[in-house]
């Protein structure tokens, strides 16, 4: 085993991340085509993880060089929708992630439309919700990414009804090429430290969105993003485009 | 413009970032392990995708357990604010709601705050600075001092804090140009969630070193983690999920 330092983490994670673009750039690229497609067509992507995996909606959203079209879903919205009580959601003895048959109504929730493409995050890809959401997005016609650690789905049951892992819901499955368990360095004992996943998943929202906007500026479409202040006339270009898809991406 | 340009380009300003920040790397896990040591537990705070540091540090796998995370949203939560209301872009720029935010947990004389602002400081992110500063807490900031410079309420920050943690990022930190002065990909929060966790691992050796306990968590997707977790997290609860 290693000493435990920084070092030791900042080489192993460098490394994870080049497996990361060597490996599943195709696969990153096959998502943003299905991404760009739904763009070009009026569609939203609709992006929901839960737990730390919400950090992937996150980045994708809300910030200069960000593409509008983009609506995170969270776990939380059934709460503030009244769906749920707030001890209910927080109830350490029925963990909400795990539960099933409950994403139908979380799609209901939203106004999604027939074009619109789903991109489903969760790096073990055994929950109930992330897998129930997927099933509720599949069969209502919609394109499914996912973005799973291979290492860690195959390692573990999954815990939906139906037996399914989230991969096998995916019409693209991006690997995050995490370990399973996500932490990244042997201490020794039972628990390793220092995870990676949200790491990767940065690198993959930034990737998406910058091949989505590689694929739309070579298809001569209009790309729908939020501009700085330091692009003239940036406030009603930005106001216009979020009203554009108003209702929709909040 | 590709994919491909935007893992090289950042790895330049990773490479950059921790280079530059290694003492101050270590200055601040071993001035977190300190509060960890005195039962203190590290309070993080982050607004908007400003969230992702404390996402990444608190209840995490293979993290250590002794962080609380505060959140915005549970104003909305538990009833405290109209959900239109935490809509509204100018809600996190609102002073009243630092204050309630802050009184909304439990935080024991010991605990530590730690904000993370990639490239602005909001109003109510500073208020909650500055009540923790005349309580006499310590005061860990992570961000673009470049970039949270350009700002009055950024300047207060740097001035509040202990000790300060520079992501080295520019200010937009958009890395890719699409065309004439189109920037897209942002690039601070990779460097802040990398920054996490080797204060993770700096914070993790300096306790061990000490022949302290490490109490790290399992990935709550691994089968027994939940007796694992539960018995670690006991430790500190009512204040880990206040």
């Amino acid at each position: 085993m290693n000493k435990i330092t920084m070092d030791v983490f900042y080489t192993q994670a460098m490394d994870l991340i080049d497996l990361l673009e060597k490996q599943e750039m195709e696969n990153m690229i096959k998502a943003a085509e299905l991404c760009a497609e739904a763009i070009k067509n009026d569609g939203v992507v609709h992006i929901f993880g839960s737990g730390h995996s919400v950090g992937f909606g996150s980045e994708c959203t809300g910030r200069a060089g960000s593409l509008v079209p983009f609506h995170m879903i969270e776990t939380t919205d059934f709460v503030i929708k009244g769906l749920t009580t707030l001890e209910d959601f927080k109830n350490p003895n029925n963990h909400f992630e795990r539960r099933a048959n409950v994403a139908d109504k979380l799609y209901d929730l939203y106004d999604v439309r027939p074009q619109d493409v789903f991109i489903v995050i969760s790096n073990s890809g055994i929950n109930g919700v992330v897998i129930d959401l997927a099933i509720t997005a599949k069969a209502k016609g919609h394109k499914i990414i996912i973005i799973t650690s291979m290492k860690h789905t195959l390692a573990e049951p999954s815990r939906h009804p139906s037996g399914k892992k989230l991969y096998e819901l995916g019409d693209v499955v991006i690997d995050n090429c995490g370990p399973r368990g996500d932490a990244l360095i042997e201490t020794g004992e039972l628990e390793k430290i220092c995870s990676v996943s949200s790491i990767t998943g940065i690198y993959i929202a930034q990737s998406l969105t910058a091949e989505i906007c590689r694929i739309l500026a070579e298809d001569h479409c209009d790309i729908p993003l939020l501009l700085s202040e330091e692009v003239s006339g940036y406030e009603k270009f930005n106001a216009d485009l979020l009203n554009q898809y108003k209702g929709r991406i909040s | 413009m590709n994919a491909k340009m935007y893992f090289s380009q950042s790895r330049k300003i990773l490479d950059h970032a921790t280079a530059n920040q290694r003492h101050a790397l270590i200055a601040m896990a071993e001035a977190m392990g300190d509060v960890m040591l005195n039962n203190g537990l590290i309070q993080l705070l982050g607004v908007g995708p400003d969230r992702a540091f404390a996402m990444e540090l608190g209840y995490r796998a293979g993290g250590l357990m002794p962080y609380h995370q505060m959140n915005m949203k549970d104003l909305v939560l538990r009833g405290l604010v109209p959900y239109d209301a935490y809509q509204d872009p100018a809600f996190y720029d609102r002073k009243d709601i630092g204050k309630i935010l802050w009184n909304l947990y439990r935080i024991d004389p010991q605990d530590a705050l730690l904000i993370y602002a990639a490239s602005t400081v909001r109003a109510s992110v500073l208020e909650i600075a500055k009540i923790a500063k005349a309580e006499g807490r310590k005061i860990f900031f992570v961000g673009s001092i470049k970039s949270v410079s350009r700002t009055k309420t950024g300047k207060a920050m740097i001035a509040y804090a202990d000790l300060v943690l520079d992501l080295c990022t520019e200010y937009p930190d958009t890395i890719l140009t699409l065309h004439d002065n189109i920037k897209i990909t942002q690039v601070a929060n990779v460097v802040g969630n990398v920054f996490a966790q080797m204060l993770t691992a700096e914070t993790y050796r300096y306790l061990k070193g000490l022949g302290k306990e490490t109490p790290v968590l399992l990935s709550a997707n691994v089968t027994g983690a939940d007796v694992h977790n539960r018995k670690i997290s006991d430790v500190y609860l009512d204040r880990w999920n206040s």
